[in-house]
């Protein structure tokens, strides 16, 4: 019974059982448990409800000085947001639209240590709005139990600066603490810059993500357009044609033609050997007609068949326009997807927009004195109360 | 017999400083008897007034944990189980048990110090005190494991709790002053507190809600009280939404109403 001796010891310690030992009397040992217990309940009293609630109210009424609050609000919204559609809107009840988690990386980059360093780089310096000379003690920077290190910094930035963000509008809050209403006022507005400038930087960085990639895209396709070009172009100096198929073409009307005069001839000739079979014409249309031929199968010989013929020549020839059409067909692709790719980029463009200008108090409203007092009071009283329970559960225990 | 403390036994008016002391003697000391009737001397005996809502909260907790309940929100689910059931186990055992109470306790009424008023204000401090130190007991450990943040706003959260103790206490002497006129009533009390988890807090936060559901679930102070003590705890990474005013309005409604049912039911009472 491990716990029960536990209990026990635990009991006799709060109840002080040494005390009560040396009673033989059972009233008498309970009186001087009684006295024990109030004892205890005394000490608890004073140590937790009236010592802290009157030196709250010393510091708070007598010492704190007057800090004054600004506070800006601004929303991170992109271009895409304003049209919510189908999933998109299902997600954004959710809290997993971009936007919000936009604001989500503001707000944390906010309450960072890059931002105490941003803000001390463009001003004002913190250290010099935390430690003005009219700061009490038990307020300034550094807190006097710490060093003034950048740690200690940090976590005094963290006290005075507030950044939230309402999870279902995806308004962003500032809120600044500060000992002089304009220093509240102007490390607000440096805070803004800063997020401003964090937007820029992500904006830039998703930019040239998405762009980069259909701009490479583009260049390749002009290298295969430009290299398809000259292949064409040094093809036709080589082979001193500009078009074979229309040199084909005008072939074929040789041939054609020729052919034509060839039909004619020949029957200029069967009429001839009929109407006067001894006609000395005869033979100069046989001469015409061999001619003819001769030329036809000259011309055909050029048009197909052998190694410099212009049928060779234009598959060859076509081979090359095709590669120079697909460049282009390529070139035109690529185009098309760096201007989708813009597109894109400038929906998915994020920026700051200020809802509320950073306010310049004109009346102290940080320490909350009676309010904190209050607290003070509130919490130790319930601390009491607890130990009260305790200490009578324990008293009884004992018994 | 009246439910106010009235006149000393020889007639004269005791200061009110006097009356006040007395009548916190009288409180304390019911207490603690409540506390040793309920859980007697054996085992955890009088710590079982933390030991048991404590209970209660961690197993829920560890079940909420384990089942990998989430909810959708960016509260972890170890703090809002926290604050949900240490405040939800507060208002079932404060108004709960008051069904029973005054039956239970009529025998102490033989002393003439003792008012009926006492029994229940002793019975409701035991329960919220306990209730507290048990919320205390469960988030310091928690808190220093890392899984519980660090209390925002300490007059919140003990107000938020305030508030619940006293419109539980009210509602309990109402409860308390219809069982003891009406037996049957009893019967109904712990579906009618079944039937009121929907309208506390314990499981949503208002701005979780649907617009038209937040305009219902707004009016019931219960689920007010929750969103103040969350408001305590979690600070700013809540949107909490309550009214002092309106707390206040409610809670001094239903004490009027249950004072009233107390004292008519006062004659039904039988000393043994």
């Amino acid at each position: 019974m491990m716990h029960r001796q536990l209990i026990a010891s635990v009991s006799s310690f709060l109840s002080n059982a040494v005390v009560i030992g040396g009673y033989q009397d059972p009233s008498a040992a309970y009186l001087a448990r009684r006295r024990w217990r109030a004892l205890m309940l005394r000490l608890a009293f004073w140590l937790l409800v009236a010592l802290p609630t009157t030196a709250a109210a010393v510091f708070y009424g007598l010492i704190a000085g007057p800090r004054y609050e600004s506070e800006a609000r601004f929303i991170v919204r992109s271009v895409a947001s304003q049209q919510t559609t189908g999933f998109d809107a299902v997600f954004r009840t959710f809290g997993l639209a971009k936007t919000v988690d936009d604001a989500y990386v503001i707000q944390k980059y906010l309450l960072s240590r890059d931002a105490l360093d941003g803000l001390a780089q463009q001003g004002p310096d913190p250290r010099t709005v935390f430690s003005r000379p009219e700061i009490d003690r038990l307020s300034r920077y550094p807190r006097f139990w710490r060093e003034a290190s950048n740690e200690s910094l940090y976590d005094f930035y963290l006290d005075h600066v507030d950044v939230t963000e309402d999870d279902v509008k995806g308004i962003v809050r500032i809120r600044v603490v500060a000992f002089r209403p304009d220093d509240a006022q102007a490390v607000v507005v440096s805070l803004l810059h800063l997020a401003e400038a964090m937007v820029n930087r992500m904006n830039e960085r998703a930019q040239s993500d998405s762009l980069n990639f259909a701009r490479s895209e583009v260049k390749r396709a002009e290298a295969n357009v430009i290299t398809a070009q000259q292949e064409l172009a040094a093809y036709r100096n080589k082979e001193l044609i500009v078009d074979p198929s229309k040199s084909a073409t005008s072939m074929i009307e040789t041939i054609g033609g020729l052919s034509g005069d060839l039909a004619r001839a020949n029957a200029q000739l069967k009429e001839t050997q009929a109407m006067s079979p001894r006609s000395p014409s005869i033979p100069s249309i046989k001469a015409r007609i061999a001619a003819l031929d001769e030329r036809i199968g000259i011309e055909r010989q050029r048009l197909a068949g052998g190694d410099t013929s212009l049928a060779n020549k234009l598959g060859e020839y076509e081979r090359r326009v095709l590669a120079r059409d697909l460049a282009d067909r390529g070139l035109t692709n690529a185009l098309e997807s760096l201007d989708t790719a813009r597109q894109e980029a400038h929906r998915q463009h994020i920026y700051v927009e200020e809802v509320v200008q950073p306010t310049l108090p004109d009346e102290s409203t940080e320490p909350k004195r009676l309010r904190s007092i209050l607290t003070v009071f509130v919490l130790g009283f319930a601390l009491f109360g607890v130990c009260w329970i305790l200490v009578v559960g324990a008293g009884e225990h004992a018994q | 017999m009246s439910v106010f403390r009235g006149t000393d036994d020889d007639g004269r008016e005791p200061s009110f400083l006097a009356a006040f002391a007395v009548q916190r003697r009288i409180v304390a000391a019911l207490m603690i008897r409540e506390g040793l009737r309920r859980f007697g001397h054996d085992n955890l005996g009088f710590f079982w007034v933390l030991g048991e809502p404590m209970v209660l909260t961690v197993g829920v907790m560890g079940m909420w944990t384990i089942s990998g309940m989430g909810h959708g929100h960016n509260l972890r689910i170890i703090p809002f189980a926290l604050s949900g059931y240490s405040m939800l186990t507060l208002w079932r055992h404060v108004s709960g048990s008051s069904a029973h109470a005054l039956r239970e306790s009529s025998g102490l009424l033989f002393h003439s110090n003792i008012r009926l008023l006492d029994i229940l204000i002793a019975r409701c401090a035991l329960e919220s005190l306990g209730g507290f130190a048990a919320f205390c007991v469960a988030y310091l450990p928690l808190n220093l494991l890392g899984y519980v943040e660090t209390i925002d706003d300490p007059l919140l959260l003990v107000g938020g709790w305030l508030f619940m103790t006293w419109f539980a206490f009210g509602f309990g002497l109402a409860i308390a002053g219809l069982c003891q006129m009406f037996e049957v009533i009893e019967h109904f009390v712990p579906p009618l507190l079944y039937l009121t988890l929907p309208v506390t807090g314990a499981f949503y936060m208002i701005n979780w809600l649907p617009e038209s559901a937040q305009a219902i679930v707004r009016w019931s102070p219960l689920v007010q009280v929750f969103e103040m003590f969350r408001a305590g705890l979690f600070g700013n990474e809540v949107t909490a939404d309550w009214n002092v005013g309106f707390l206040t309005l409610c809670c001094l409604g239903i004490t009027a109403v249950g004072l009233t049912l107390v004292q008519m039911a006062q004659k039904h009472i039988e000393i043994h």
